[in-house]
């Protein structure tokens, strides 16, 4: 009896043992010890070459009334150019550069998507009007053609502005059709605008930010549309807000018919190049528009846009495969040398979006600002950028402000601030001393901070290295939390996190009053949509709020300076990079691009495609 | 009296498996090799902390993939950790994943099966549906629903894989307590009035041991797999954890990834499923070859 | 056998009427709502709860659960399933589209599976420890435990790396375009029908290997018969009829395996649609498909049922 109970509680013995040493395993395991040292990284000379050639890009800002009909000159990014066209010669239309330019053939692109709907208004994704903007057109637009993509006409052809500034009067062409046969009128542009600027309520409008002070629009006549404001801004930045491709121009009547709401309308007319064909959950695909308002555009007979997401292995592929002719949506590693590929080229954009690491300042440690300041001084930006570059590039550049623009800090500049350059041995005892300052001596009295990450391919991997740093630096301890893309937004917004590995805004208007204040500033009677560190300081506010009404240039690069050392001193999050890289990728028969191998800023504007053709 | 039957019978089980074991050796030396590599895959991720050259989380931004040299002999990853470590720790997750899940599933299903297939009648025909709902979702696309409802994490995958493991269990071990159930000293038992219970823990059970030690084994293989593809699909273990399906998954972010995240943790996938999979056969052609038609 | 139909078919009823309520109850409580993909995770903006509360109206995620499973049943039976919450697009046009690619992948591998496993089951199974049952023992076993996504991502390289050559990533049916339906369904096909064919080799060596030491098998050799008549008359038939099972069983390994495989070939098949659906939690599409998922998977099982209780009468009868 005896005998048989042993023999048979062994086996469960056996099991339950084995059982035991495997979660003891696991458990070991699951957290393992952090002992992670932190070392200062070589900037590799390749990026150090890269800024340098940003840097000559750095211009005054120059606003040109009346300038010469085509504006094609070397200009940076923020050196808006606007094409004033005289009156005698009213008619400017974009063709390619080339002499020769040929007719026909299909178009395919690796697109970014599928959108999630189709309401431009309220989406923040290229998703959208990446695939869309080719049926319609904007007030104005970017020229595609060169690298300083100015500001030039699209539906509207002449423009004036008032001497106080606060009347914007557009001159629209005359004889545009929509896709069902229609004339395009100003009663189309004002409804479209008042779809934008004063949504009904329950209509999200994603664009509104960029028009605060217009306080009405009207059409006084067919041909005319006028914006009135209650209060002037800088000129180049009005012409951004005019000139951007997410603002496309719908029909009054089909507005009026969704009520505003375009949310599953994928084919209602508009007056761009191509027309609607079919979609489906593999492509979207286009036609060319015989009755497109420009002479001989467009010269593709067919756009194919096949869905691929951005930066993924199966993007790149495609493009190398030859089942795409375009894409911009690279891996850094797989673009950097497409340009060498036979029969391939590739063009470098930087888009202007903003990150950084936002600290939760509502919650504790981060309501002091010490401890914000010690966090900045041991997080090495340079290396965490380095961590990503192969996926997602983004450049380290710019400080503060937006690379490439008047305001953002030169890189020598930037080594030499401490919140900027690779940690020092002092700037660690610095960090070190501010925490004990601020009564949390050797990171004693933190408890284990929530890092929230989502699961992409790049917080994966930067995640750890920031909880590093921390360790090291600071011997603070970080629990990384991977929220699920589809809550992730929801969870941050709601302030439910204690570090988030990345955060960003987009800087669609260049200038710091635009993306500092949706950053870290109150817009009314809450905090900014783009305030997710939650960071509230009437002082900030004040300083944002006499930028904003600046019309002077030089006054305004002179206080951003001040706002540049307010902000250090403040630190509502570590600042990470300004701008964000991404890699275009075409074959040789796609032509009428800028050209090959250049290195521009934009945001997503230049998807139109009446300026492409195909040599095949 | 009951006694004496008890350890009749559990003799004879216990003999029957040392034979079992002797067969086992004999009939697939092979089999036992690779039970042999599983057994040495195991020990090496029990010894990681002392074998592994290296902390698996320890960043070096001066050396992010850097190809395999002599200071770390499989190179190292996107972001300077060693991949050799990591490797030696991820087997660690990997292997108690697979274990532990297929361990719950297989326990759980076993119980049910044992217990449905006793009983019989109603209940049998009931729990047998609830079998069948279960099967009738494909595993991987039941544990991909599973873990995004639970939020990815070691002991949410474990959990979702053994789920699907459950069927299987509560299928096989059904089919032996049916036949056990028919023999002549359950009879005996019941006729002596032993409870339902008594006689399925200390009668049926037993019997079912053999076929339950055969499910295990050959369904961890299966299990790794699914693990690495959830990983994958981007529902793996949370970082920093490595894991081997984790570490495919950050490398095939790139159209042409470094070699060396690619292939280490692949070849030990591949072994590994290789390993228990060999074993897991060969245990099951010298205890009980009837089961072949079903795993 | 009428009466054994009816009952497999009585029993298939209720099967899936429950996975209806497993896979809606499980989408249910998934975390997260189809609203971060709805305005593109690039931009963090705040709506107001009453923006939310419309939104969600829109999509009917307002309503009781018990009602949404309703009005689930009802888009079933009138056989349009419902709409996709992102585009407002019918479901059944995204199964009309991804599923004919899907289903060719799976019909193909089997066949491929057959096709490879059965021969090299069988000459193995006849010559057992040869050098041919070494080599075929060895890329069985390999075959096995190689995962499906992983051979599948290093084919996809290699073909880009020396060939340039990429397949279509387009949908295209087999009416449409054979030739591009056929570079669209070969790797994935090639990939799973090995693996599966692995199992089938495996299987049908074990399989034949005893019935060939059967008693009628000896019976039928004493009698005078020639060894290929032997195997292929009388041993054969009943040595297929466990491999025909496992095919069955097989089937939801493709099924699953065929959603990370289609993910590494970027097939536009079901599992692709899946994947993406499940990412941005569009519930009604992704229940939808795993529920087209899971009733093929119990009808092909329920037609082996069938085919196995026509084939073996002690099944029927019993």
């Amino acid at each position: 009896m005896l005998g048989l109970r042993a023999s048979k509680s062994a086996i469960w013995l056996l099991i339950c043992a084995v059982t035991a040493m495997l979660m003891a395993v696991a458990c070991g395991a699951a957290e393992p010890e952090v002992v992670t040292v932190v070392e200062t990284v070589v900037v590799t000379e390749e990026i150090v070459k890269e800024v340098e050639v940003e840097k000559e890009v750095i211009k005054e800002v120059e606003v040109v009334r009346e300038v010469e009909k085509e504006v094609i000159k070397e200009v940076p990014i923020e050196k808006v150019v606007i094409a004033t066209p005289s009156p005698t010669d009213e008619v400017f239309y974009v063709r390619p550069l080339d002499p020769f330019p040929k007719s026909g053939g299909t178009f395919r692109t690796g697109a970014h998507g599928p959108p999630a709907h189709f309401d431009w208004y309220a989406s923040g994704t290229i998703a959208n009007h990446g695939v869309q903007s080719p049926m319609y057109d904007a007030l104005l637009r970017r020229d595609p053609r060169t690298s300083d993509v100015p500001v030039i006409p699209d539906l509207a052809h002449r423009w004036d502005v008032s001497a106080d500034q606060l009347t914007f009067t557009f001159d629209i062409r005359e004889g545009v059709k929509f896709h069902d046969g229609s004339d395009l009128t100003s009663e189309d542009i004002k409804a479209t605008y008042d779809r934008i600027i004063f949504p009904r309520e329950g209509l999200v409008s994603l664009r509104r930010t960029l028009f605060p002070n217009v306080s009405e629009v009207n059409a006084p006549d067919d041909y005319t549309i006028e914006f009135k404001l209650s209060e002037a801004r800088a000129l180049s930045n009005m012409m951004v807000a005019f000139s951007t491709e997410w603002n496309l121009i719908s029909k009054k009547e089909t507005l009026e018919q969704y009520d505003g709401n375009l949310r599953e309308v994928d084919d209602h007319p508009g007056t761009g190049p191509f027309k609607y064909v079919e979609r489906n959950d593999d492509q979207w695909v286009m036609e060319k528009n015989v009755d497109y308002w420009s002479p001989d555009a467009p010269y593709i007979d067919r756009i194919e846009h096949i869905w691929l997401k951005a930066w993924t292995p199966e993007n790149t592929a495609a493009l190398l495969g030859g089942q795409t002719d375009w894409t911009m949506w690279l891996a850094p590693k797989d673009g950097k040398d497409i340009g060498n590929k036979p029969g391939l080229n590739s063009i470098r954009q930087h888009l202007l979006i903003w990150h950084g690491i936002p600290l939760n300042n509502k919650r504790k440690p981060f309501d002091d600002k010490r401890v914000r300041q010690a966090f900045a001084l041991v997080l090495d930006q340079q290396a965490l950028l380095d961590v990503t570059a192969d996926v997602k590039a983004t450049l380290f550049g710019g400080g503060w402000f937006t690379d490439g623009t008047p305001y953002g800090l030169p890189l020598s500049e930037l080594e030499q601030r401490k919140y900027f350059r690779h940690p020092t041995e002092e700037d660690i005892a610095e960090a070190r001393a501010l925490l004990a300052e601020a009564g949390y001596p050797n990171g004693q009295g933190i408890a284990k901070l929530d890092l929230a990450t989502r699961e992409t391919i790049n917080q994966r991997l930067r995640a750890p290295a920031i909880q590093a740093m921390l360790k090291e630096g600071l011997n603070i301890d970080t629990e990384i939390r991977v929220i699920d893309v589809s809550a992730h937004g929801e969870e941050i917004k709601a302030g439910n996190y204690d570090i988030a590995v990345e955060g960003g805004a987009w800087a669609f208007i260049p200038d710091p009053s635009f993306y500092i204040k949706d950053l870290f500033g109150r817009c009314g009677d809450r905090l900014c949509d783009g305030n997710t560190a939650f960071y509230e300081n009437p002082e900030m506010d004040k300083k944002l709020r006499a930028l904003e009404v600046e019309l002077d240039q030089a006054k305004k690069i002179e206080m951003s300076k001040d706002l540049a050392t307010f902000l250090d001193q403040e630190m509502p999050w570590v600042p990470l990079d300004t701008t964000e890289i991404t890699y275009w990728g075409y074959w040789d028969h796609v032509k009428g691009l800028m050209p090959a191998n250049s290195d521009f800023y934009a945001n997503y504007e230049l998807h139109k495609w009446d300026y492409v053709w195909l040599d095949r | 009296m009951e006694s004496v039957d008890i350890r009749e019978s559990v003799n004879a089980n216990i003999s029957r498996s040392l034979d079992a074991f002797r067969v086992f050796i004999r009939r697939s030396p092979f089999a036992a090799v690779w039970g042999v590599v599983g057994l040495i895959l195991v020990l090496m991720a029990v010894a990681a902390p002392i074998i592994s050259p290296n902390d698996p989380l320890k960043t070096d931004f001066n050396n992010m993939s850097a190809p395999p040299d002599g200071d770390s002999y499989f190179g190292t990853d996107q972001i300077g950790r060693d991949l050799l470590s990591r490797i030696l720790y991820g087997a660690r997750i990997s292997l108690f994943v697979a274990l532990a899940s297929v361990l719950l599933g297989t326990t759980i299903g076993g119980v049910w099966g044992l217990v449905s297939g006793y009983l019989g009648g109603l209940t049998d025909m009931i729990s047998q549906r609830f079998v069948e709902i279960i099967m009738a979702l494909p595993g991987l696309i039941l544990a991909f629903a599973l873990v995004l409802v639970m939020g990815a994490g070691m002991w949410t995958i474990i959990v979702a894989i053994a789920v699907t493991r459950v069927p299987f269990g509560a299928r096989i071990i059904r089919s032996v307590a049916l036949s056990v159930k028919e023999t002549a000293y359950v009879e005996a038992a019941r006729g002596i009035g032993a409870s339902q219970v008594r006689i399925m823990a200390r009668h049926v059970a037993p019997q079912c041991f053999a076929p339950f030690l055969i499910l295990f084994t050959v369904h961890l293989g299966t299990v790794i797999v699914i693990e690495a593809s959830l990983s994958f699909l981007g529902l793996g273990v949370s970082p920093p954890t490595p894991t081997w399906g984790g570490m495919l998954g950050e490398a095939s972010a790139l159209l042409y990834p470094f070699w060396w995240h690619v292939f280490f943790p692949g070849v030990f996938i591949t072994v590994t499923v290789l390993a228990f999979n060999l074993f897991g056969d060969g245990l099951r052609d010298a205890l009980d070859p009837r089961l072949r038609g079903t795993l | 056998m009428r009466t054994y139909i009816l009952k497999r078919i009585l029993y298939a009823i209720p099967t899936l009427f429950g996975v209806t309520v497993l896979i809606f109850a499980i989408m249910r409580i998934l975390p997260g709502d189809p609203l971060g993909a709805y305005y593109g995770i690039e931009t963090i903006i705040n709506w107001t709860p009453a923006q939310r509360a419309e939104i969600l109206r829109d999509l009917g995620l307002d309503k009781p659960i018990a009602v949404q499973y309703a009005i689930w049943m009802k888009d079933i039976a009138s056989g349009r399933l419902g709409e996709s919450f992102f585009r407002g697009d019918p479901i059944i046009e995204i199964l009309a589209q991804r599923g004919p690619i899907s289903a060719q992948i799976g019909i193909i591998s089997v066949a491929i599976s057959w096709f490879i496993g059965l021969p090299v089951g069988i000459i193995s199974a006849v010559r057992p420890n040869s050098i041919w049952d070494m080599c075929t023992s060895f890329f069985t076993v390999l075959f096995l435990a190689i995962p499906g996504f992983w051979l599948g991502l290093l084919i996809v390289v290699g073909l880009i790396s020396w060939l340039q050559y990429k397949a279509p990533i387009v949908s295209v049916q087999f009416w449409e375009n054979p030739w591009t339906n056929f570079q669209i369904i070969a790797g994935p096909a090639i990939v799973l029908g090995l693996g599966q064919a692995a199992f089938i080799a495996r299987m049908a060596r074990s399989s034949l290997f005893e019935v060939l030491r059967e008693d009628y098998v000896r019976t039928s050799r004493a009698k005078g018969l020639i060894e290929r008549l032997v195997i292929a008359r009388h041993a054969l038939p009943n040595a297929l009829l466990p491999v025909l099972t496992l095919s069955g069983v097989l089937l939801g390994f493709v099924m699953g395996g065929s959603v990370a495989v289609e993910q590494a070939f970027t097939v536009p098949g079901l599992g692709k649609a899946l994947v993406v659906a499940a990412i941005d939690r569009d519930f009604n599409v992704v229940q939808n498909i795993v529920l087209f998922y899971a009733v093929i998977f119990v009808l092909v099982n329920l037609f082996i049922d069938l085919l196995y209780g026509w084939l073996d009468p002690r099944i029927r009868l019993n």
